[in-house]
């Protein structure tokens, strides 16, 4: 064994868990190795001094821990005083409980209805009534009643609707045909004028023999021959 | 059968069951061992007793997540392992002023002897404050996990691979971590030689 195997065994000579074997080759290294030999011895004397230099001393003072209650509840018990009467510990339960129950229906939006002894609980958002509820003559209608003027309003609604229509028709007719007749008028008045305008140029054309005469040199080179009379 | 003959494990499983006052007698058969490994950790005797209650608070809070009762020694030294590196990282962000009480010991010491230099390898022979102090001072300047491996080793009698599972290092780690450790130490109280 050299040195260097001889000091890797130091460690576990120090801390008593040498196995035979090591301790035997330690051993023997040691015989003839005096610096290693000093090196343990010192390693030796500086662990007895710190065991002898700082012994073991007691608690300075008591360290006030009391254990009587089941392992792991010590938080509760903590946050909540562990000797409270029954009839606390049930009236914390129910009150927690109502709680639980309240914020449950305000997170589902919930509404909670109670008329005329029935009740009904629904979920989500629901449309409000734009006006207050339905009267005739200052109390409450019946189902059939309401049924009834339910009936009627919507065949008042039909006629109103349907009349409005015709009125509608009648106007749009009347408003087309003016339109068109009026229409027609310009139209005539416009052809008229045309007709006249042309009339004019005519005469003025026929009157003009140069005119006539190009004219007739024009229809020549097109093939045109004047009608025979 | 009384609970004080009951072995660590048992007591653990009583506490499981829902008999806290079992843990009581943990308690009482640890807390010695617990706060000398706390106050040779940090070097101060309060912060070590903090560290103490609180570890045995969590371990209490804690105790059933122990999975072998029977490794309730260690796993409560790894509680108070983790409070005192905790502990220390909050220190470090909070410096705190130096102990001149103990600084006064030592020298009131050293004039008594009319030395300030003592060998801790020759016959001389300490008192035993003079040499509580130098091995305090000692310990002190090494690195923190060379301290907790000797700590555990030297005064706790710890297995290597019981240090190993407490620190969550390789043995090889621990063994060479006690070895520098105590290389260490050897030359800082040999630094104390003097004309004894």
């Amino acid at each position: 064994m050299n040195c260097e195997k001889s000091r890797e065994l130091f460690a576990e000579y120090l801390g008593d868990e040498i196995s035979k074997t090591n301790a035997r080759g330690l051993r023997e290294h040691l015989k003839s190795c005096s610096g290693c030999q000093q090196e343990l011895a010192l390693l030796v004397r500086t662990r007895s001094a710190l065991r002898v230099g700082w012994p073991e001393e007691p608690v300075p003072q008591n360290l006030n821990l009391e254990f009587s209650t089941p392992a792991g509840q010590s938080f509760w018990s903590r946050l909540l005083p562990s000797r409270l009467p029954g009839v606390a510990w049930a009236s914390i339960t129910v009150t927690a409980c109502f709680l639980i129950c309240l914020a449950t229906l305000a997170l589902l939006q919930a509404q909670v209805r109670i008329e005329k002894g029935s009740f009904s609980l629904s979920f989500g958002r629901v449309a409000r009534a734009v006006a207050g509820p339905m009267t005739i003559n200052g109390t409450q209608p019946d189902v059939e009643a309401v049924k009834i003027l339910l009936d009627q309003s919507l065949k008042q609604f039909e006629l109103n609707q349907s009349a409005r229509l015709q009125q509608a028709l009648q106007e749009t007719k009347l408003e087309w045909e003016s339109k068109r007749d009026a229409d027609f008028a310009r139209v005539a008045k416009e052809l008229q004028y045309l007709e006249s305008a042309q009339n004019v140029v005519w005469k003025e054309t026929l009157t003009n023999n140069s005119n006539m005469e190009t004219l007739a040199r024009a229809y020549a080179q097109a093939g045109y021959r004047p009608p025979q009379q | 059968m009384g609970l004080i003959r009951l072995a660590d494990g048992d007591l653990v499983r009583r506490v499981v069951r829902g008999d806290g006052s079992a843990f009581n007698l943990l308690v009482a058969r640890w807390e010695k061992k617990l706060f000398n490994f706390a106050y040779r950790l940090t070097g101060d005797r309060d912060d070590a007793f903090d560290i103490c209650q609180d570890s045995f608070i969590r371990a209490y809070e804690q105790i059933s997540q122990l999975k072998d009762p029977s490794k309730f020694p260690n796993w409560l030294f790894t509680i108070a392992r983790n409070q005192c590196v905790s502990f220390r990282r909050s220190e470090a962000r909070m410096p705190k002023c130096e102990n001149k009480e103990d600084e006064d010991v030592l020298n009131l010491e050293e004039s008594l002897t009319g030395s300030s230099q003592v060998r801790i390898d020759g016959p001389h022979h300490f008192e035993q404050n003079e040499l509580r102090l130098i091995v305090e001072r000692a310990l002190a300047q090494l690195p923190f996990e060379q301290r907790e491996t000797i700590v555990l080793k030297v005064y706790e009698g710890l297995k290597f691979s019981e240090i190993a599972e407490i620190t969550e290092c390789h043995i090889s780690t621990i063994k060479s971590r006690l070895y520098l450790g105590l290389t260490q130490l050897k030359k800082i109280l040999a630094n104390q030689r003097g004309a004894s």
